[in-house]
C-alpha cells in the first residue's frame, strides 16, 4: 500500500466526515421543527479503499405516523363538533341568568298566575306580554344562532374542501420529487419530511389512509376508501349554500365524484374537520333547530284561540304567539321548519305596537273585534277563565315530533327543559370525547416525535466524535506529507 | 583498442540512464492522469564479439516498457458517468475522426448527447434499443456512440396492475346497479386508478363495486372522462369499459370467480389492462382499497443514465421508469502490455499485442465496470523518486568511467614528449 493510497483513504474519510457534519448541522437547525425527522448519514467501507456515505436516511416509523394521522383526524372532528356545541350552548346561557327558553317559559307562566289574581290591572297584563316577548326573543335568537352555526359550518366546509384540494396538489409536487429522488438515489429526506407534513395537514381536514407503493410513491384514500390521490390528485368538490335557512339542506361533499359527506352520501368519511363540520351542519344543529321549532309550535298552539260561537265555524287561530304563517295554526306533532325564527308576540296584544294587552284576558287577539274569538263576552274586568285556561294549556301535555330526539309527549316547559338537558348532555359527552381524542392525539404526537424527532444531546455528542475523526484523518495526511518531504530532501 | 571501447561503453551507459530519467519524468508528469499506465526502462546488454585473448567492452541499450495491465487504484467520484474498470479489459472509444481505440480513462461526461472523456474520445457500446445492433466478437463493427442523443420522449401504455379491495360483506344489496348507469346508481365503493393510453394520455378508470346478492358482487369500470359534471353518474354513452361479476366464498371471504382472478379493461386508444384481483376479499368491515394501481407512464424525457457493473446502460426517465439502452463491451487483446500508447491515454492494437476481442464486462476474464469511479494513474511517486536517485547515481558512475578513460588516454599521450 503506497503513500498516495493512504492519502486517498484519509481524504475519503475527510469527505465522509464533512458530509456527516453537514447532516448533523441540518438536524440541529431543524431541532424545533415538529415535522423534521432525524437524518442519518451511515458510513460504509469502500467502494475500494476508504469509506463512503451511500445514502442519507431518515428515521421514520410508518405505524406511529399512521396512528398520528388517525388520532389527529378524530381529534379534529371532535374539536369542530365541540366548538359548534359551545356556540349553541350560549343560547341556553347560564341557568342562573334564566335566559333560556325553559326559564323564560316558567316566567311567563308565573306572570299569567299573577295576572289571574289581578285581571283588571293593565300593567300586569303588559308584564305578561313582556314575558311573552322575552320568551319569543329568546327562541328567535336561539334559532338565529343555530342558523349562524350552520351557515358558519357550511362556509368552513368550503374552506376545508379548498384546503384539501390545495394540499393534494402540493402533495403531487412532493410525491413526484420523492419518486424521482428514490429512483436516482439522491437525498430525498427533506422532501419526505415535507410530504409527511402535507399528510399531517391533510389529516386535520379529512380522515385519510395512505398506501405506500414502489419507488416511494404513495396513494391517499379517505378513511372510507375513496381515492384522493393516485398519481394525480382527485378533485374534491362542494357547492357552498349562500343562505342556509332552517329546513334547507346543505350540499354534499364529493370526492372523485363520490358523495363522501352530507346528503346523500355513499362512502361517508368518519373523521377529520370535514366530518365534524358536516355532522354539525346536518345533524346536531338541525336537531336543535327542530327542537326550537317544536317549542315555538307548542307555544302557538297552547295560546291558540278557538271559535267561541255556539256552533263554531271558524278555525282555531294563533293567539298571544303567532308566526309568519299566522293566524293559521302550525300542525301539531310534527316539526314546521323555521317556526322558531319567525315566532313573535301578536302585535294586537302588544301595547308598544298599538295593541291591547287586556286581550289576553278577553280573547280575540287573532282578530280583535271579531266576537267569535272573544272569550270574555260579558266584557267583565274580573274575567279570569281565559287566563286560567291559558295557564292550564301551557302546562298540558302536548305531542312532539319524535325526530327531535326528545320525549314525544309532555308539557311544553318539560320539553324546553329536556332540550336544555339534551344540549348539555351532548356538549358534555362531546367535550369528554374531545378531551380523550386530544389526549390520544398528543400521545401519538409525542411518540412520533420521540421515535423520529431530533435529539439535541445526541447530535452534539455525534459532533464531538466527528471532530475527532476529522482531526485524526488530517493528521494522517500531514504525516504522509512529512514522509514525502523526507524523500525529496534526500536529493539535496 | 580497449580504452576507446570503455569510453563508448560508458557513453551508452549514460545514454540509457537518461532514457530511464525520461520515463521517470513522464511518469511523474502523469502522476495524476486518469488511466495512465506507468512506463519503465529495461536494459539489455550489447556484447562485442571479441577474441578469447582480449576483452572488448560492449554497451547497453534501452527497451521501454509500459505496464498496461497494472491496475491503478480506483478513486471514487460523484458523477455516475465516471467509469473505471476493475480487472482486465478496456473501454472501446472512438476519436473525433471515428477511429476506434482502447482506453482505461473513463472520465466520461455527456457532450451533445454522447459520453466523451477528457481527451475527447467518445465511448462506444452496443445499441439495445431499436432492435439492437449485431455484435462482432473481434472487431469494432456494430458499435455506436453511447449517449442520450437517440433516446427521445417515451410513453408506455398501461398493461398490468392490481385492484385489491375489501368488499364489505354486510353491505346492502344494490337497488340500482352501477352497470345500468343511472343517476341514482347505488354502490358500496368506488376506487379510481390512473392508467395511460398508447400516446401517454392519462385515462382515469372509475371502478365501482356493488353487491348483487349474498357473496356476489358486480365490478363496473367507467372512463372518468365520460363522468357527469362534478364526477359520478350518469356517464356519457360508451364510457362503460367493462363489467364483471365476482363470486366470493361465503366461508373464507375469498374470491372464487372469475378464475383466474383478472379484470381485463380495454383502455380507449390503449392496451388491454389486466388488473389482478387475487387478494380481493369480501369480509366484514368497510370498503377499503389495499392496492389499486397500474403500470405505464406518460411521455417523459431521459433524466440520466445509469451504468451497471456488467456494462448495461440504463436510461432513467424523469418519471422514474427505466429502459436498458446500451451495453458497453470491454475489449481485450492477447498481450495488453504490447499495445501502442497513443496521445490521450488511448491504446491501439498492433501485431505484437494481438487482435481485438470484445466481451461482456464482469464475465470471463474481463473485469467489471465501476460507475462513479476513476482509475487513477498507476504511477507510484515514491518509487519514481527512488528510481530517479538510482538513475542519477548510475549516470554519475558512468561519467566517472568516461572521465577515468580520458585521464588514461592523457597518460598515454603524455608518454610521447
Amino acid at each position: 500500500m503506497s503513500l498516495t493510497l493512504s492519502v486517498d483513504t484519509a481524504r475519503s474519510s475527510l469527505q465522509a466526515t464533512s458530509e456527516q457534519i453537514s447532516v448533523v448541522s441540518r438536524n440541529i437547525a431543524r431541532v424545533n421543527d415538529p415535522d423534521a425527522t432525524r437524518k442519518k448519514a451511515t458510513i460504509v467501507s469502500g467502494p475500494g479503499v476508504g469509506v463512503s456515505i451511500p445514502s442519507i436516511d431518515r428515521t421514520s416509523d410508518q405505524l406511529l405516523f399512521n396512528a398520528y394521522l388517525t388520532a389527529n383526524s378524530s381529534n379534529q372532528a371532535q374539536t369542530s363538533i365541540t366548538s359548534a356545541l359551545d356556540q349553541l350552548q350560549n343560547t341556553v346561557d347560564d341557568t342562573d341568568q334564566e335566559r333560556s327558553p325553559a326559564a323564560l317559559m316558567a316566567k311567563l307562566s308565573a306572570a299569567l298566575q299573577t295576572y289571574s289574581g289581578d285581571p283588571q290591572n293593565s300593567a300586569v297584563a303588559a308584564s305578561v306580554v313582556s314575558a311573552a316577548k322575552d320568551l319569543s326573543n329568546s327562541i328567535n335568537s336561539a334559532a338565529a344562532t343555530v342558523t349562524q352555526v350552520r351557515q358558519q359550518a357550511d362556509s368552513d366546509i368550503a374552506t376545508s374542501v379548498s384546503n384539501i384540494n390545495s394540499l393534494l396538489s402540493q402533495f403531487q409536487t412532493l410525491n413526484n420529487q420523492v419518486i424521482k429522488g428514490t429512483s436516482s438515489g439522491s437525498d430525498i429526506t427533506d422532501v419526505l419530511d415535507a410530504r409527511d407534513a402535507v399528510l399531517k395537514q391533510l389529516s386535520t381536514e379529512i380522515g385519510i389512509r395512505t398506501v405506500p407503493r414502489d419507488n416511494g410513491d404513495m396513494a391517499i384514500y379517505t378513511d372510507s376508501g375513496v381515492t384522493l390521490f393516485d398519481k394525480v390528485p382527485r378533485q374534491v368538490t362542494f357547492q357552498q349554500t349562500s343562505n342556509l335557512a332552517a329546513g334547507a339542506t346543505g350540499a354534499a361533499v364529493y370526492a372523485d365524484g363520490v358523495p363522501i359527506a352530507g346528503t346523500p352520501h355513499v362512502m361517508e368519511i368518519q373523521s377529520g374537520k370535514l366530518a365534524g363540520l358536516v355532522s354539525v351542519r346536518d345533524d346536531i344543529a338541525v336537531t336543535y333547530q327542530s327542537q326550537l321549532d317544536s317549542m315555538a309550535g307548542g307555544l302557538i298552539n297552547a295560546f291558540a284561540e278557538t271559535d267561541q260561537s255556539a256552533t263554531p265555524t271558524l278555525p282555531a287561530a294563533a293567539g298571544l304567539f303567532t308566526y309568519s304563517g299566522g293566524p293559521a295554526l302550525p300542525p301539531t306533532g310534527t316539526v314546521t321548519a323555521g317556526l322558531a325564527n319567525t315566532l313573535k308576540v301578536n302585535p294586537n296584544v302588544d301595547p308598544s305596537q298599538g295593541g291591547d294587552a287586556d286581550l289576553i284576558r278577553d280573547g280575540g287577539i287573532s282578530d280583535p273585534g271579531n266576537p267569535a274569538y272573544t272569550y270574555n263576552s260579558s266584557n267583565s274586568a274580573s274575567y279570569t277563565d281565559r287566563i286560567q285556561s291559558l295557564i292550564t294549556s301551557l302546562g298540558d301535555s302536548q305531542s312532539y315530533d319524535p325526530s327531535t330526539q326528545l320525549p314525544s309527549s309532555g308539557s311544553l316547559s318539560d320539553y324546553a327543559k329536556n332540550s336544555v338537558s339534551w344540549l348539555e348532555a351532548l356538549r358534555q359527552s362531546a367535550s369528554a370525547e374531545a378531551d380523550y381524542r386530544s389526549t390520544v392525539a398528543q400521545r401519538a404526537t409525542s411518540s412520533l416525535s420521540q421515535a423520529t424527532g431530533v435529539n439535541l444531546d445526541e447530535e452534539m455528542t455525534n459532533l464531538l466524535d466527528l471532530e475527532r475523526t476529522f482531526q485524526a484523518s488530517s493528521r494522517l495526511i500531514n504525516t504522509v506529507d512529512d514522509m514525502l518531504t523526507t524523500l525529496l530532501q534526500s536529493f539535496s | 583498442m580497449g580504452l576507446y571501447g570503455l569510453m563508448t561503453t560508458s557513453i551508452s551507459g549514460m545514454s540509457v540512464q537518461s532514457d530511464r530519467m525520461g520515463t521517470v519524468a513522464d511518469n511523474i508528469a502523469n502522476v495524476n492522469t486518469t488511466g495512465y499506465k506507468e512506463a519503465s526502462a529495461e536494459f539489455a546488454t550489447l556484447v562485442a564479439e571479441g577474441h578469447v585473448a582480449s576483452y572488448v567492452p560492449g554497451s547497453v541499450s534501452t527497451i521501454s516498457r509500459r505496464a498496461i495491465t497494472h491496475q491503478g487504484d480506483l478513486s471514487y467520484t460523484t458523477s455516475p458517468t465516471d467509469l473505471a474498470i476493475s480487472g482486465n479489459g478496456f473501454f472501446m472509444v472512438q476519436s473525433p475522426s471515428g477511429t476506434p481505440y482502447l482506453t482505461r480513462a473513463g472520465s466520461f461526461i455527456p457532450v451533445n448527447g454522447q459520453l466523451v472523456n477528457a481527451a475527447g474520445f467518445t465511448l462506444l457500446g452496443y445499441d439495445l434499443l431499436n432492435g439492437g445492433s449485431t455484435s462482432v466478437i473481434n472487431s469494432a463493427a456494430g458499435l455506436v456512440p453511447v449517449g442520450t442523443a437517440n433516446l427521445g420522449l417515451k410513453a408506455t401504455p398501461s398493461t398490468s396492475g392490481t385492484f385489491q379491495v375489501n368488499e364489505p360483506s354486510d353491505a346492502a344489496i344494490s337497488t340500482s346497479l352501477p352497470s345500468a348507469n343511472a343517476a341514482t346508481a347505488d354502490y358500496a365503493g368506488m376506487t379510481s386508478i390512473v392508467t395511460y393510453d398508447n400516446l401517454g394520455h392519462q385515462v382515469t378508470l372509475d371502478i365501482y363495486s356493488a353487491k348483487t346478492a349474498n357473496n356476489q358482487w358486480e365490478v363496473t369500470v367507467y372512463d372518468h372522462a365520460g363522468a357527469a359534471s362534478g364526477g359520478g353518474f350518469p356517464y356519457a354513452a360508451g364510457s362503460q369499459l367493462t363489467t364483471q361479476n365476482l363470486v366470493f366464498d361465503g366461508t373464507t371471504g375469498k374470491l372464487t370467480s372469475p378464475s383466474p382472478p383478472t379484470l381485463a379493461v380495454n383502455i380507449p386508444n390503449g392496451a388491454t389492462l389486466n388488473l389482478d384481483m387475487a387478494n380481493t376479499t369480501q369480509l366484514a368491515g368497510s370498503y377499503s382499497p389495499t392496492s389499486a394501481t397500474a403500470n405505464g407512464n406518460g411521455p417523459s424525457a431521459v433524466d440520466r443514465l445509469e451504468i451497471s457493473a456488467d456494462g448495461i446502460v440504463t436510461a432513467v426517465y424523469a418519471d422514474g421508469s427505466r429502459v436498458d439502452a446500451f451495453k458497453i463491451p470491454l475489449a481485450n487483446v492477447a498481450s495488453p502490455d504490447n499495445l501502442t500508447a497513443i496521445s490521450g491515454n488511448v491504446f491501439a492494437t498492433n501485431k505484437d499485442s494481438g487482435d481485438l476481442q470484445l466481451g461482456s464486462a464482469n464475465s470471463g476474464a474481463l473485469g467489471k465496470i465501476q460507475s462513479g469511479a476513476l482509475e487513477k494513474s498507476s504511477v507510484d511517486l515514491a518509487s519514481e523518486l527512488t528510481t530517479m536517485v538510482e538513475a542519477q547515481r548510475s549516470y554519475t558512475a558512468n561519467s566517472k568511467v568516461f572521465q577515468t578513460g580520458t585521464e588514461l588516454l592523457d597518460v598515454l599521450v603524455n608518454l610521447v614528449r
